[in-house]
């Protein structure tokens, strides 16, 4: 498998002269294809701003990302947008809901800038919904959701384009551990069965320990890169034995 | 995004923020209304005039006068410059009109362009009364004469006077005579006898002309209510009125009307040759070109005003847009960070800029077309201003006259929205999105 994120001496430097503030301070690191990577670390130590950088959302003040071995300084215009519409989810730590359309129209929206057609974006749309467990909200308007449901629909939206690469940002974080615990084992799926690289923002650890890597930051600064055999791939195999257990017992 | 997908966001859009919306339309809505109504009414004027001169005809038309003086030959002529004026000697009647001597009549006639046989001699006859042979009332009247063919009048019934024939002919100038003479309607005025009736000068016995009623003119600002009679009933009146006179006053004139050859000839370089004679001549043009400048003033005016209010219009235009990227910076931060291209941006808040213009410029056309078309109806009933002139409309609307006016307004909403649309498509995704 290939690389497919590399981060080089990557700064991030909020604001200018007096009131500058470095958020980020050489950051190097390379992801490659079909990792699940969490970054965690305390509030404030720029997971989200790593993150952004990351997706190319937003320019690092000094050092350079590459997308595919491509330098993103040099994805401009239509390549950027097609990079961001087709292969790229992402789920902000604020959701970030066009707040009066629709739960379906947030969801299509990535379709719709993708020129998807309208029958074939409302079918996408959907089966997204389904997935997170919210087709009968649908209709209703963005607003009216809980925080739990928002934090869904925003997943739903990030997973709609079938992405190669899921970036999300505290993707649990208003979630009972029961509704949590459903969209932790989507992503994974998603991750394992169909290789989407998921890098996951997170300050919580059990999540964290679901992932293959975990990348810690403080102050701006990697403090630990260690890649191991994820407590997901434990507790799947812990989940298929007690299958099995109560399968037999049920057969006694 | 489709096309169709932006120009329904963009319409989505609008509808989100109704009070600001509107507000910005009618802004537009008040200037094309304006231009959209001055120019209506420019056509209607334009139209009228042209009713009123004919497609062709008039332009041969020219009157000649005497000159009084070498450079103040047109006070005259024109009812504008009244004032005390100096008298000068000259011989001049109590209109101040210089007496055109048979000489210089003679000479008209050589003039090259000027064709000789319609060159009418100025030597006009008049009425005491007319008298109706169906209810037999009387009235007074003034009269006219027209070169042959020359003015081509706007006609409601029946047809042009002929100089050439040997019977005594009248045209009535509106409809107001045929029921004031006593008929139902101008079909049946038309070949009906109208007496014009002379008194003689000192036994003030009358004397009756018998004038076959040939036509009904639509009101005219160029015969001015005057009624137009042929060449034959126009000299029989003017020997009855000067019969008394010596020789020499007889043949005093103090008008020349004439046609020119338009077609071959300019009028300047024909005026030019009469002023060698010693007369002022004015055209068709010169005339008509004096009212219609008269209304192109008010027109300009109005324009202008038009304008104005439009260019406000357009900065309510950039301050609405400025809001709305300002609103939505989130939304486009959102869109951008799911891929949407700075120009389907750029494009999408144009589209609401052009939308705008559209809306404020064709409901101002309809609302034009609406006042306009009540004011001209109302003018042209019983009482109105207008009712003395069937065939002048206040508002005329053409496709040529309203499409540019839209189009420039779309353009116009276009360029003022360029400033805020560029400023929303040059965001960066998440300093968009973070924006409070
Ligand atoms: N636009 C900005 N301007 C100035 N400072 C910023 C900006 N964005 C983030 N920061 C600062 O950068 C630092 C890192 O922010 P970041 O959002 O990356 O933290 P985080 O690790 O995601 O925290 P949390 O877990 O609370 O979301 C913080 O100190 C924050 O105040
Ligand atoms: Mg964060």
């Amino acid at each position: 498998m290939g690389i497919i994120i590399e981060a080089k001496g990557l700064t991030k430097t909020y604001g200018k002269r007096a009131a500058a503030f470095t958020a980020l301070r050489d950051v190097n690191f390379q992801i490659e294809e079909g990792e699940t990577l969490a970054i965690v670390g305390k509030s404030g130590s720029g997971k989200s701003t790593l993150m952004h950088l990351l997706a190319l959302l937003d320019t690092p003040t000094h050092g350079t990302i590459k997308i595919d071995g491509i330098a993103a300084s040099r994805l401009k215009g239509r390549k950027l947008n097609k990079l961001r519409n087709q292969r790229f989810g992402f789920v902000f730590q604020q959701f970030f809901m066009n707040a009066n359309d629709t739960v379906l129209e947030n969801v299509m929206l990535p379709l719709k800038i993708g020129k998807v057609n309208r029958f074939k974006r409302k079918k996408l749309a959907m089966e997204a919904l389904k997935t997170v467990g919210l087709e009968d909200k649908a209709k209703n308007k963005a607003t009216d959701l809980s925080g739990g449901q928002k934090q869904r629909v925003c997943i739903a939206r990030a997973i709609v384009n079938n992405p190669k690469v899921i970036f999300a940002d505290e993707p649990t974080g208003n979630l009972d551990s029961g509704t949590g615990d459903k969209i932790t084992d989507l992503l994974f799926d998603l991750a394992k069965k169909q290789g989407v690289t998921l890098i996951i923002v997170t300050h919580d650890e059990d999540l964290a320990k679901l992932c293959n890597r975990i990348i810690r930051i403080s102050d701006g600064q990697i403090i630990s890169d260690q890649t191991v055999r994820s407590d997901y791939q434990a507790k799947a195999s812990e989940k298929r034995e007690k299958e099995a257990a109560r399968v037999r017992k049920a057969n006694k | 995004m489709t096309v169709i997908d932006l120009i329904a966001s963009a319409n989505h859009n609008l509808l989100r923020n109704k009070t600001r919306t509107i507000l910005t339309i009618l802004a537009i809505f008040i200037g094309s209304f304006s231009i959209i109504t001055t120019t209506a009414i420019q056509n209607g004027v334009n139209d009228f005039i042209d009713s009123q001169v004919g497609a062709f005809g008039g332009e041969g038309f020219i009157q000649m006068y005497g000159k009084a003086d070498e450079d103040d030959s047109l006070t005259i002529a024109n009812p504008m410059t009244g004032g005390p004026q100096k008298y000068k000697e000259a011989d001049s009647n109590e209109l101040g009109l210089v007496a055109i001597t048979r000489e210089q009549f003679e000479k008209v006639k050589t003039v090259e362009g000027i064709k000789a046989d319609t060159v009418l001699d100025g030597k006009f006859g008049t009425v005491t009364y007319v008298e109706s042979t169906k209810n037999s009332e009387r009235y007074t009247a003034t009269l006219n004469l027209m070169t042959k063919g020359s003015i081509h009048f706007d006609l409601v019934a029946g047809q042009m006077v002929d100089n050439d024939s040997a019977e005594y002919q009248v045209l009535l100038p509106t409809d107001e005579w045929t029921t004031s003479l006593g008929y139902k309607d101008n079909d049946e005025a038309i070949g009906k006898i109208l007496k014009f009736v002379v008194l003689d000068p000192i036994t003030k016995q009358p004397k009756a002309f018998e004038a076959k009623i040939v036509g009904v003119q639509a009101p005219s600002v160029i015969s001015g209510g005057a009624m137009i009679v042929n060449s034959t009933l126009n000299s029989a009146l003017y020997d009855e009125n000067t019969k008394y006179l010596p020789e020499v006053e007889k043949e005093k004139v103090y008008t020349i009307a004439a046609e020119f050859d338009y077609e071959h000839y300019k009028a300047e370089d024909i005026k030019k040759a009469l002023d060698e004679i010693g007369l002022t001549a004015m055209t068709v043009e010169d005339i008509v070109g004096q009212i219609k400048s008269f209304f192109d003033v008010i027109i300009t005016t109005f324009t202008v005003f038009g304008y104005v209010a439009l260019l406000a219009a357009s900065i309510g235009i950039i301050n609405t847009l400025f809001m709305a990227v300002q609103e939505r910076t989130r939304e486009i931060g959102l869109m951008k960070s799911f891929g949407m291209g700075g120009n389907q941006i750029f494009f999408s808040f144009a589209l609401e800029a052009v939308m705008l213009g559209f809306w404020g410029s064709v409901l101002g056309t309809i609302a034009s077309m609406a006042a306009l078309g009540g004011i001209d109806a109302q003018a042209h009933m019983n009482d109105g201003f207008l009712q003395m002139f069937p065939t002048f409309h206040l508002g005329v609307y053409t496709i040529e006259s309203i499409l540019p006016v839209i189009l420039t307004v779309m353009i116009i909403a276009f360029v003022a929205g360029v400033v805020p649309a560029r400023r929303a498509s040059r965001k960066n995704p998440i300093d968009a999105l973070r924006y409070e």
